[in-house]
């Protein structure tokens, strides 16, 4: 892939807005679990507003995956990230993953564009799966509604058209991994299924950086998957945010997932 | 520019840029009792683990405390205050806050009213008769609020909760009364890194007192930089007590003192920011 203005790598950062809908889809559910919950406010509390800072100071564009049941409940929050230049996407409405059919999934979708639509505008054209579930039926669903990228796939340190049947189709695939997810190093819990083994802010960053600057080599990309609720503590949004400066000058070109669609459809011909 | 809250706004006391808490969950045994049920039977080897709280770690804590000349909170069920009296004397006589943690760090789901109260009622009877006064503060063992658990709290009195997640700054629930929230988070508790059992539910984890250390001193940092901010170490006698590592909670302290800390109990901590906060930011509490 030859990126724009000679820039060696497309770096996407990108944040699941899961807040307590996370907590909601663990375990008995949480719902009488208060400090469980107050985790997944902190999302909106205290993550949210300190990566948006963050991102203004390096004038940076990202992309949210919010789930529709965030949006609605904190509509305000959508708003000003649209404010200030961000993507709002597409991740299910109360972060639930989907199997029990087409059908099911397409009115869920339906529900949650409408959602973020009335707050926001505009159509979500991407998608990235609560828990990365995706099914044979999914790539259909996101041509016929409209999407122009979906986030899921784990196989690929590029993007690529996605093809039905052999066809092609206007739908480019922006792969992401656990290794560029940030719950792999931060998100520690005691309650079922549980979750140990707390990495460092610098341990996470670094492992980041060797990947970052190998795959700058090969001029591919990095989507990342990051949960404002762990990664907005004060010193990993301080250890994101040396990352970030050190990608600028190592030739990073950052963009929204929407922006970078729209350039690898074009570089396509489609 | 962000329009979006980032802090409470709080101004420190004479120059400091952040309010540091040393806090204790004087757990013992208890811990690994109510995290396997009341019911089960606690083997030998998770009962004498917690023992180490009490027969080691608490003499190293309250030494630290001592040479480094600085108060702290120990939140302490009432069971152990019962066992080890001449303690929870010795935490008072050395201007040392003791806080609610549970008759028997009870950390069931959906505790009945009635249920919670009578641990209420038991606890702070004990800890009022050993260190002259009721407890203010409540921490939620295992961090499990219960439905009632606030309004409780109002009624008996006390001044503050410190068991919620959702901020880094402390707060009012309500405008103008208390209770007043210090929070507190995973990072900044010595049972995310140094508790270890094999027995279901186990916690297999091993970190050195350097990689610990760095992560603290750098949320230390990151926070006392916003200026507004709370840090609220939440530790255990039974994990941080070992030789080495209350060595490595001296080297934590010189190092926030140097940095500008104001370093309090929690009651102080909650009084001060009650009287300076106008506004309440709790949930349906």
């Amino acid at each position: 892939m030859i990126w724009p203005e000679n820039k060696r790598i497309a770096i996407m950062m990108a944040f699941d807005v899961d807040g307590e809908t996370l907590w909601f889809q663990r375990g008995d559910g949480n719902r009488d679990h208060l400090t469980n919950l107050s985790r997944g406010w902190y999302d909106t509390r205290q993550g949210l507003p300190r990566i948006l800072r963050m991102l203004e100071e390096h004038e940076i564009k990202a992309t949210f995956f919010v789930p529709a049941y965030m949006a609605e409940t904190y509509p305000e929050h959508v708003r000003e990230i649209v404010r200030l230049g961000h993507e709002i996407a597409y991740h299910g409405y109360l972060h639930e993953e989907c199997s029990s059919g087409a059908s099911e999934e397409a009115a869920i979708m339906e529900k949650s564009e409408r959602i973020i639509r009335e707050i926001t505008g505009k159509q979500v054209i991407g998608h990235r799966s609560p828990g990365g579930a995706i099914q044979d039926y999914s790539l259909e669903l996101f041509l016929k509604r409209g999407y122009i990228y979906s986030s899921n796939w784990r196989n690929n340190d590029g993007p690529f058209i996605h093809n039905i049947e052999g066809k092609q189709i206007p739908l480019v695939e922006l792969p992401k991994d656990s290794i560029f997810d940030d719950t792999a190093y931060d998100m520690h819990t005691e309650d079922p299924p549980p979750r140990h083994n707390l990495r460092s802010a610098k341990e996470m960053v670094q492992v980041w950086k060797d990947e970052f600057d190998a795959l700058a080599a090969e001029g591919r990309m990095i989507n990342f998957v990051l949960h404002p609720q762990f990664i907005g503590r004060p010193s990993r949004v301080k250890a994101l945010s040396d990352l970030i400066s050190y990608m600028k000058r190592e030739g990073a070109w950052f963009e929204t997932n929407e922006n970078v669609a729209r350039y690898v459809l074009q570089q396509n011909g489609l | 520019m962000v329009r979006m809250k980032n802090g409470g706004g709080i101004v420190w006391p004479k120059g400091t840029r952040i309010a540091v808490m040393i806090t204790f969950d004087y757990d013992a045994w208890l811990l690994r009792q109510s995290r396997i049920g009341e019911n089960t039977p606690l083997i030998f080897a998770d009962w004498s683990r917690g023992m180490y709280g009490p027969d080691e770690g608490f003499e190293r804590c309250f030494r630290v405390l001592k040479e480094h000349q600085i108060p702290a909170t120990f939140f302490v069920p009432g069971k152990i205050a019962e066992e080890y009296p001449d303690h929870i004397r010795r935490l008072a006589a050395a201007g040392h806050e003791v806080g609610y943690h549970g008759y028997l760090h009870e950390s069931r789901k959906g505790m009945s009213r009635e249920e919670e109260l009578e641990c209420m009622v038991k606890s702070e009877q004990i800890l009022q008769e050993l260190t002259g006064s009721a407890p203010v503060g409540h921490r939620a063992p295992f961090g499990v609020l219960q439905k009632s658990s606030f309004q409780l709290m109002r009624e008996r009195g006390y001044l503050y909760s410190s068991s919620m997640k959702d901020r880094d700054w402390a707060y009012l629930h309500e405008a103008g009364r208390p209770i007043v929230e210090i929070p507190n988070e995973m990072t900044n508790d010595d049972y995310t890194y140094f508790y270890y059992s094999l027995v279901t539910p186990s916690h297999r984890v091993a970190y050195t007192n350097d990689y610990v250390l760095d992560i603290w001193k750098e949320e230390f940092d990151a926070l006392a930089a916003e200026k507004d901010k709370v840090y609220c170490l939440k530790l255990h006698p039974q994990m941080i007590g070992r030789a080495s590592r209350i060595k490595m909670l001296g080297e934590l302290i010189d190092y926030m003192r140097f940095k500008g800390a104001w370093i309090a109990t929690c009651k102080d901590v909650a009084q001060y920011v009650l009287n300076h906060t106008t506004v309440g930011e709790g949930d349906q509490l």
